[in-house]
């Protein structure tokens, strides 16, 4: 038979406890008195929320962009076990977005991504240089730019590098960018803008199978979620680029027969490529409340 | 065109309220059931033009179940809901501005309610000739799977909406009108149930045969 009493007296302890920390608890929620040092933020799962510090670097063409340090602030999703996808916004008006493949986790690895970005710019004017044009004032314009990034997470930091930026409607204008964040928050924020996070699934690198049209070729899935709630509209056109074995990249543009994304919806779509190579694609559309979104899919490696 | 859509509303609407003849008030009107099917409507080919599409191959089978009222000898109106299933190997082609996106409906239906009314114009025994006219909206349901092959191995294959496929040809629709114009041959086969044989227009196809069976509840 089981000492029962010896129980009750644990029970009677451990409320005597309990009742001592609440009473206790009013004074120690005082300001600046918490006992001990708050658990550090750490960085996992899902994704995370981060801020920091960007900058660009001008390196090419008339175009003058802020190149002072901007505050930086980010969402981070992690879309499958290497892939994830960020968007991001400075204090200077530039905002993008970087979807890439990471080798490791989220606080201890190195990643390589694509980030679409819009940068804030003046036109060269009239005259061209550096300082505006004699004949007039310059024109601000936002450039839609594109670059490779690599980076690293460690801990609760993330770093990355971009060696050349270049913008596809701000002809001649090349810059580098670097950034440095931590994370504030474990939770990636909802913003007015849709967010699109695209995974490619099984993984970034596709062994050879059979396509569902019924050829062989190098079948894979796409799949795209919205996760701000802020459903958008796709443009029509996707825009591929390919590398195929000891080729150089060519780019082409194909059909989209997506035309809409809402508010928190997933789609999946199947692809298959016919050849060993590269392949990426990016899409493009407007969302909901009017703001131009531009998102690419990893670098999908077709293994020979 | 708004005008002229509103004016052959009106004419429909009229045509459906308006008292029938003489020759067909036999008995007091009563209220019923109906069934019906169409085994196969078909969307003509001469349509792909209005689709902006490049081949057009829609068919599919319907069914209706709902509500008359009328008499045993004269004509009838009803509503009825309508299901229009499209057949799983239907086709639209769209040319688009780089490839050619191919439109297969896997799981697509329309659902939707339509008011009917027959107007025997004819009496021959136990046997009525008619029109039967009707008209209603449904929804799109379900998905097609629209895929893009642009002749080099690569290829794309992904499930949208029905609605999507107009969203492709850069229309925007939610609600489908249903529109009907048959040519209809009744036969009483007992005091109180009818059939109906119809043939003709049925948006958004043509169909060669659709049959339907009515039975009047209430005395003689």
């Amino acid at each position: 038979m089981r000492d029962w009493t010896g129980v009750g007296r644990l029970l009677a302890a451990a409320g005597m406890v309990a009742a001592a920390a609440a009473t206790l608890g009013g004074a120690a929620c005082s300001q600046g008195s918490l006992p001990g040092s708050p658990t550090p933020i750490l960085v996992g799962g899902g994704g995370g929320r981060y801020g920091g510090t960007l900058s660009y670097r001008r390196i090419g063409g008339g175009f003058s962009i802020d190149e002072s340090a901007q505050s930086l602030s980010m969402s981070l999703v992690l879309s499958a076990a290497d892939q994830f996808a960020a968007q991001f916004e400075t204090s200077g008006g530039s905002r993008g977005s970087l979807q890439g493949t990471i080798d490791g986790a989220l606080n201890a690895g190195t990643f390589t991504a694509t980030m679409l970005v819009s940068t804030p710019a003046e036109t060269p004017g009239a005259a061209g240089g550096l300082g505006g044009s004699v004949f007039g004032p310059r024109a601000l314009v936002t450039c839609e730019g594109r670059g490779e990034a690599t980076g690293r997470f460690s801990g609760i930091a993330v770093t990355w590098t971009i060696d050349s930026i270049r913008y596809d409607n701000c002809i001649g204008l090349v810059a580098s960018s670097e950034a440095q964040a931590t994370a504030i928050s474990p939770i990636p924020q909802a913003g007015a803008r849709a967010t699109v996070v695209l995974t490619i699934l099984p993984g970034t690198t596709v062994s050879r199978g059979r396509c569902e049209n019924g050829t062989d070729g190098f079948p894979f899935t796409v799949e795209i979620a919205e996760t701000s709630g802020v459903g958008l509209t796709l443009d029509d056109t996707i825009v591929v680029e390919e590398r195929r074995a000891g080729q150089v990249v060519s780019t082409r543009h194909l059909d989209n027969p997506l035309t809409t994304l809402r508010a928190g919806e997933k789609r999946r779509h199947s692809a298959c490529g016919p050849r060993p190579g590269t392949y990426q694609a990016f899409f493009s559309g407007r969302d909901a409340n009017g703001n131009t979104i531009r998102f690419a899919s990893p670098i999908v490696t077709f293994a020979p | 065109m708004t005008a002229a859509r509103a004016i052959g509303g009106l004419c429909l609407v009229c045509l459906m309220v308006a008292p029938v003849p003489a020759f067909a008030q036999l008995d007091e009107p009563s209220w019923g059931i109906t069934v019906g099917f169409a085994p196969l409507w078909r969307v003509p080919n001469g349509l792909a033009d209005a689709l902006d599409a490049d081949e057009l191959d829609l068919e599919g089978r319907e069914f209706r179940v709902g509500l008359v009222r009328g008499t045993t000898f004269g004509g009838e109106w009803g509503i009825t809901l309508v299901h229009k299933r499209l057949s799983e190997d239907s086709r639209v082609t769209l040319r688009q501005s780089n490839d050619v996106i191919s439109v297969v409906t896997d799981d697509a239906e329309l659902l939707g309610v339509e008011v009917h009314r027959f107007f025997a114009f004819a009496r021959a025994g136990r046997a009525q000739i008619g029109v039967n006219l009707g008209g209603g909206l449904a929804q799109l349901r379900g998905f097609v799977t629209g895929s893009v092959d642009p002749g080099d191995g690569t290829s794309i294959r992904a499930p949208i909406g029905f609605s999507e496929l107009f969203t492709l040809t850069g229309r925007e629709v939610n609600v489908f009108p249903l529109v009907r114009a048959e040519l209809a041959v009744a036969a009483m086969i007992g005091d109180r149930t009818k059939v109906r044989v119809g043939s003709g227009f049925n948006m958004p196809g043509v169909q060669v045969v659709s049959v339907s069976l009515s039975v009047l509840l209430g005395r003689y």
